[in-house]
């Protein structure tokens, strides 16, 4: 079975400095796969090698389709919801606006609605504050207003770049119980960036390790959790 | 006291041009973080076009929409010829482009119109009619209701529907529209196209009382910057206040204080700028600028 999201062989890099030395790696529909490893060692840069926010060689490819050479909008256009590092909120707009722009793509009007409902469920801070900005929003709320929007875009594969970054563990916590709940009852893939590797080992199928631009190791999660040797040396814990 | 009254409200016909431009320039600065030297000369030459469709016949109400349409085009075609391909260079640069496009664009309209000042038709009689013991003139009514309807019609494109708010969130944060699938360099176009109508707007409301010729827009375009400094150079509702309260200083400073006369106004325009800057840099909508790092 062809995987959801494909990476063959991909380099990529900011001017002269390359980031990314050849990497592979695979996200099968409906999977949760986390990307974990230290600072630089390359996990923003993969995501946003899939988005088209940095140059990149070798292969892309979503649902069979090479990515190459497509603009950043004609990517999530195919179903890839990106929530980057920093939460990209727009923070001259209000919260309502936000969601609209996770939606305002979508033909299907009665399903939309009935997502923001589903929306207000998952995170009903967000149904109190609509009409608020969002820089008035703490950070753990802008992160649920991050995840609130890409799910109303909804994407077969959404990819959460640090989700945990600065949160309090109870929000942390809620975030992720979320996060399962929309894999479970969607379907969608999640591609999940994370220093947090205990948490995200918990939640995903599959891991990735990176060590400075190359993957170290992979492989099902519970089996990287379980080794000893991996933990110590790549998760720190 | 009626003659103050009559002062205003010719001001607020006068802020309502100046807001019109000011409006223009703030969209531009939105879309690229740079004021648009040339959206004064655009709108000048936007206006030569309504004059030549009202000279082979057209009437004033189709000349005007059909004007606009022409200087919304315009707009888009300058931002994806000229200013897309220097999309990523240094500010300077940008500002050199449309100092040069202004130079080019008055130019040109000289070449194609010639420098002798033309009388513009206005739609609106000069006559008068009392208003609370003023006397206001047709034209400054008629000026003032166009101007309110187009800067409505601007608000409830930005505010109300999907495209305003894509062009926003373009203008604001370009990175993180995209990944919501927003065509940001297509909005950024848009907003162009935008800023080249509205702009289009100030010169046809304000060519039957100025003469229209080449350089006619050269004072508006200074009352223009000062109205949307004081409004805070972001902030499309600052442009329209700001606008109003610079037509309406203007007009009170040329009538009441006696060493302004008419000969000084723009230096009154001028001296708002200096001031606005010196005691409250982000104007009266600004935000202060604070970056998290």
């Amino acid at each position: 079975m062809a995987a959801l999201l494909e990476l063959d062989e991909v380099r990529a890099g900011y001017g002269q400095t390359s980031v990314l030395h050849g990497v592979s790696m695979s996200v099968e529909e409906g999977q949760i796969v986390s990307l974990l490893g230290a600072n630089g060692a390359g996990k923003t840069t993969t995501l946003r090698s899939v988005t088209g926010g940095v140059r990149w060689t070798g292969d892309i490819r979503f649902s069979g389709r090479s990515l190459k050479r497509l603009s950043t909008e004609d990517v999530v256009r195919c179903g890839i919801a990106h929530v980057p590092e920093g939460r990209g909120i727009l923070t001259e707009l209000t919260v309502d606006e936000n969601l609209r722009l996770g939606s305002h793509l979508r033909k299907d009007g009665g399903d939309v609605r009935k997502d923001y409902d589903r929306v207000f469920e998952y995170f009903p801070v967000l149904r109190e504050r609509r009409r608020l900005s969002a820089s008035t929003l703490s950070g753990g709320e802008q992160q649920m207003l991050a995840v609130a929007r890409a799910l109303l875009m909804r994407p077969r594969l959404m990819l959460l770049d640090e989700p945990s970054l600065g949160l309090a563990p109870m929000v942390v916590r809620a975030i992720f119980e979320i996060i399962r709940t929309i894999n479970q009852s969607d379907g969608v893939a999640v591609f999940l960036v994370e220093q947090n590797a205990r948490l995200a080992l918990e939640i995903s199928s599959q891991a990735y390790v990176l060590e400075v631009g190359r993957v170290a190791v992979s492989g099902a999660s519970s089996d990287l959790m379980g080794k000893e040797s991996v933990r110590r040396s790549y998760l720190g814990y | 006291m009626q003659s103050l009254l009559q002062q205003i409200i010719s001001g607020i016909a006068s802020g309502g041009i100046f807001a019109s431009l000011a409006l223009a320039l703030v969209l531009i600065y939105n879309a690229m973080g740079l004021v648009n030297f040339a959206q004064g000369e655009l709108a000048m030459f936007a206006t030569f076009i309504a004059f030549t469709l009202i000279d082979r016949g057209l009437s004033y109400w189709i000349a005007l929409p059909v004007a606009l349409v022409i200087a919304f085009a315009g707009g888009v075609l300058i931002q994806r010829v000229v200013i897309r391909p220097v999309e990523r260079a240094p500010v300077l640069t940008l500002v050199i482009i449309t100092l040069g496009m202004a130079t080019l664009v008055n130019g040109l309209a000289g070449f194609i119109w010639g420098y002798v000042p033309r009388s513009f038709p206005s739609p609106f009689s000069a006559r008068t009619v009392n208003l609370l013991g003023a006397f206001v003139s047709y034209q400054d009514m008629g000026v003032i209701a166009v101007s309110a309807v187009v800067l409505l019609l601007i608000y409830l494109l930005l505010q109300r529907t999907t495209i305003g708010l894509t062009m926003r969130a373009a203008a604001h944060h370009p990175e993180a529209a995209r990944l919501l699938g927003v065509r940001v360099s297509w909005m950024l176009a848009l907003g162009w196209g935008l800023a080249a109508a509205v702009g289009a707007v100030s010169g046809i409301l304000v060519a039957p009382v100025l003469f229209l010729e080449p350089n006619m827009m050269q004072a508006i375009i200074i009352y223009a910057f000062a109205a949307a400094v004081l409004g805070g150079i972001e902030s499309p509702l600052g442009a329209v206040v700001g606008g109003l309260i610079v037509g309406v200083t203007v007009n009170l400073a040329g009538a009441y204080l006696p060493f302004v006369g008419g000969d000084l106004e723009l230096a009154v325009a001028l001296a708002i700028i200096i001031g606005v800057l010196l005691v409250r840099p982000n104007g009266l909508f600004g935000r202060a600028s604070v970056r998290r790092v």
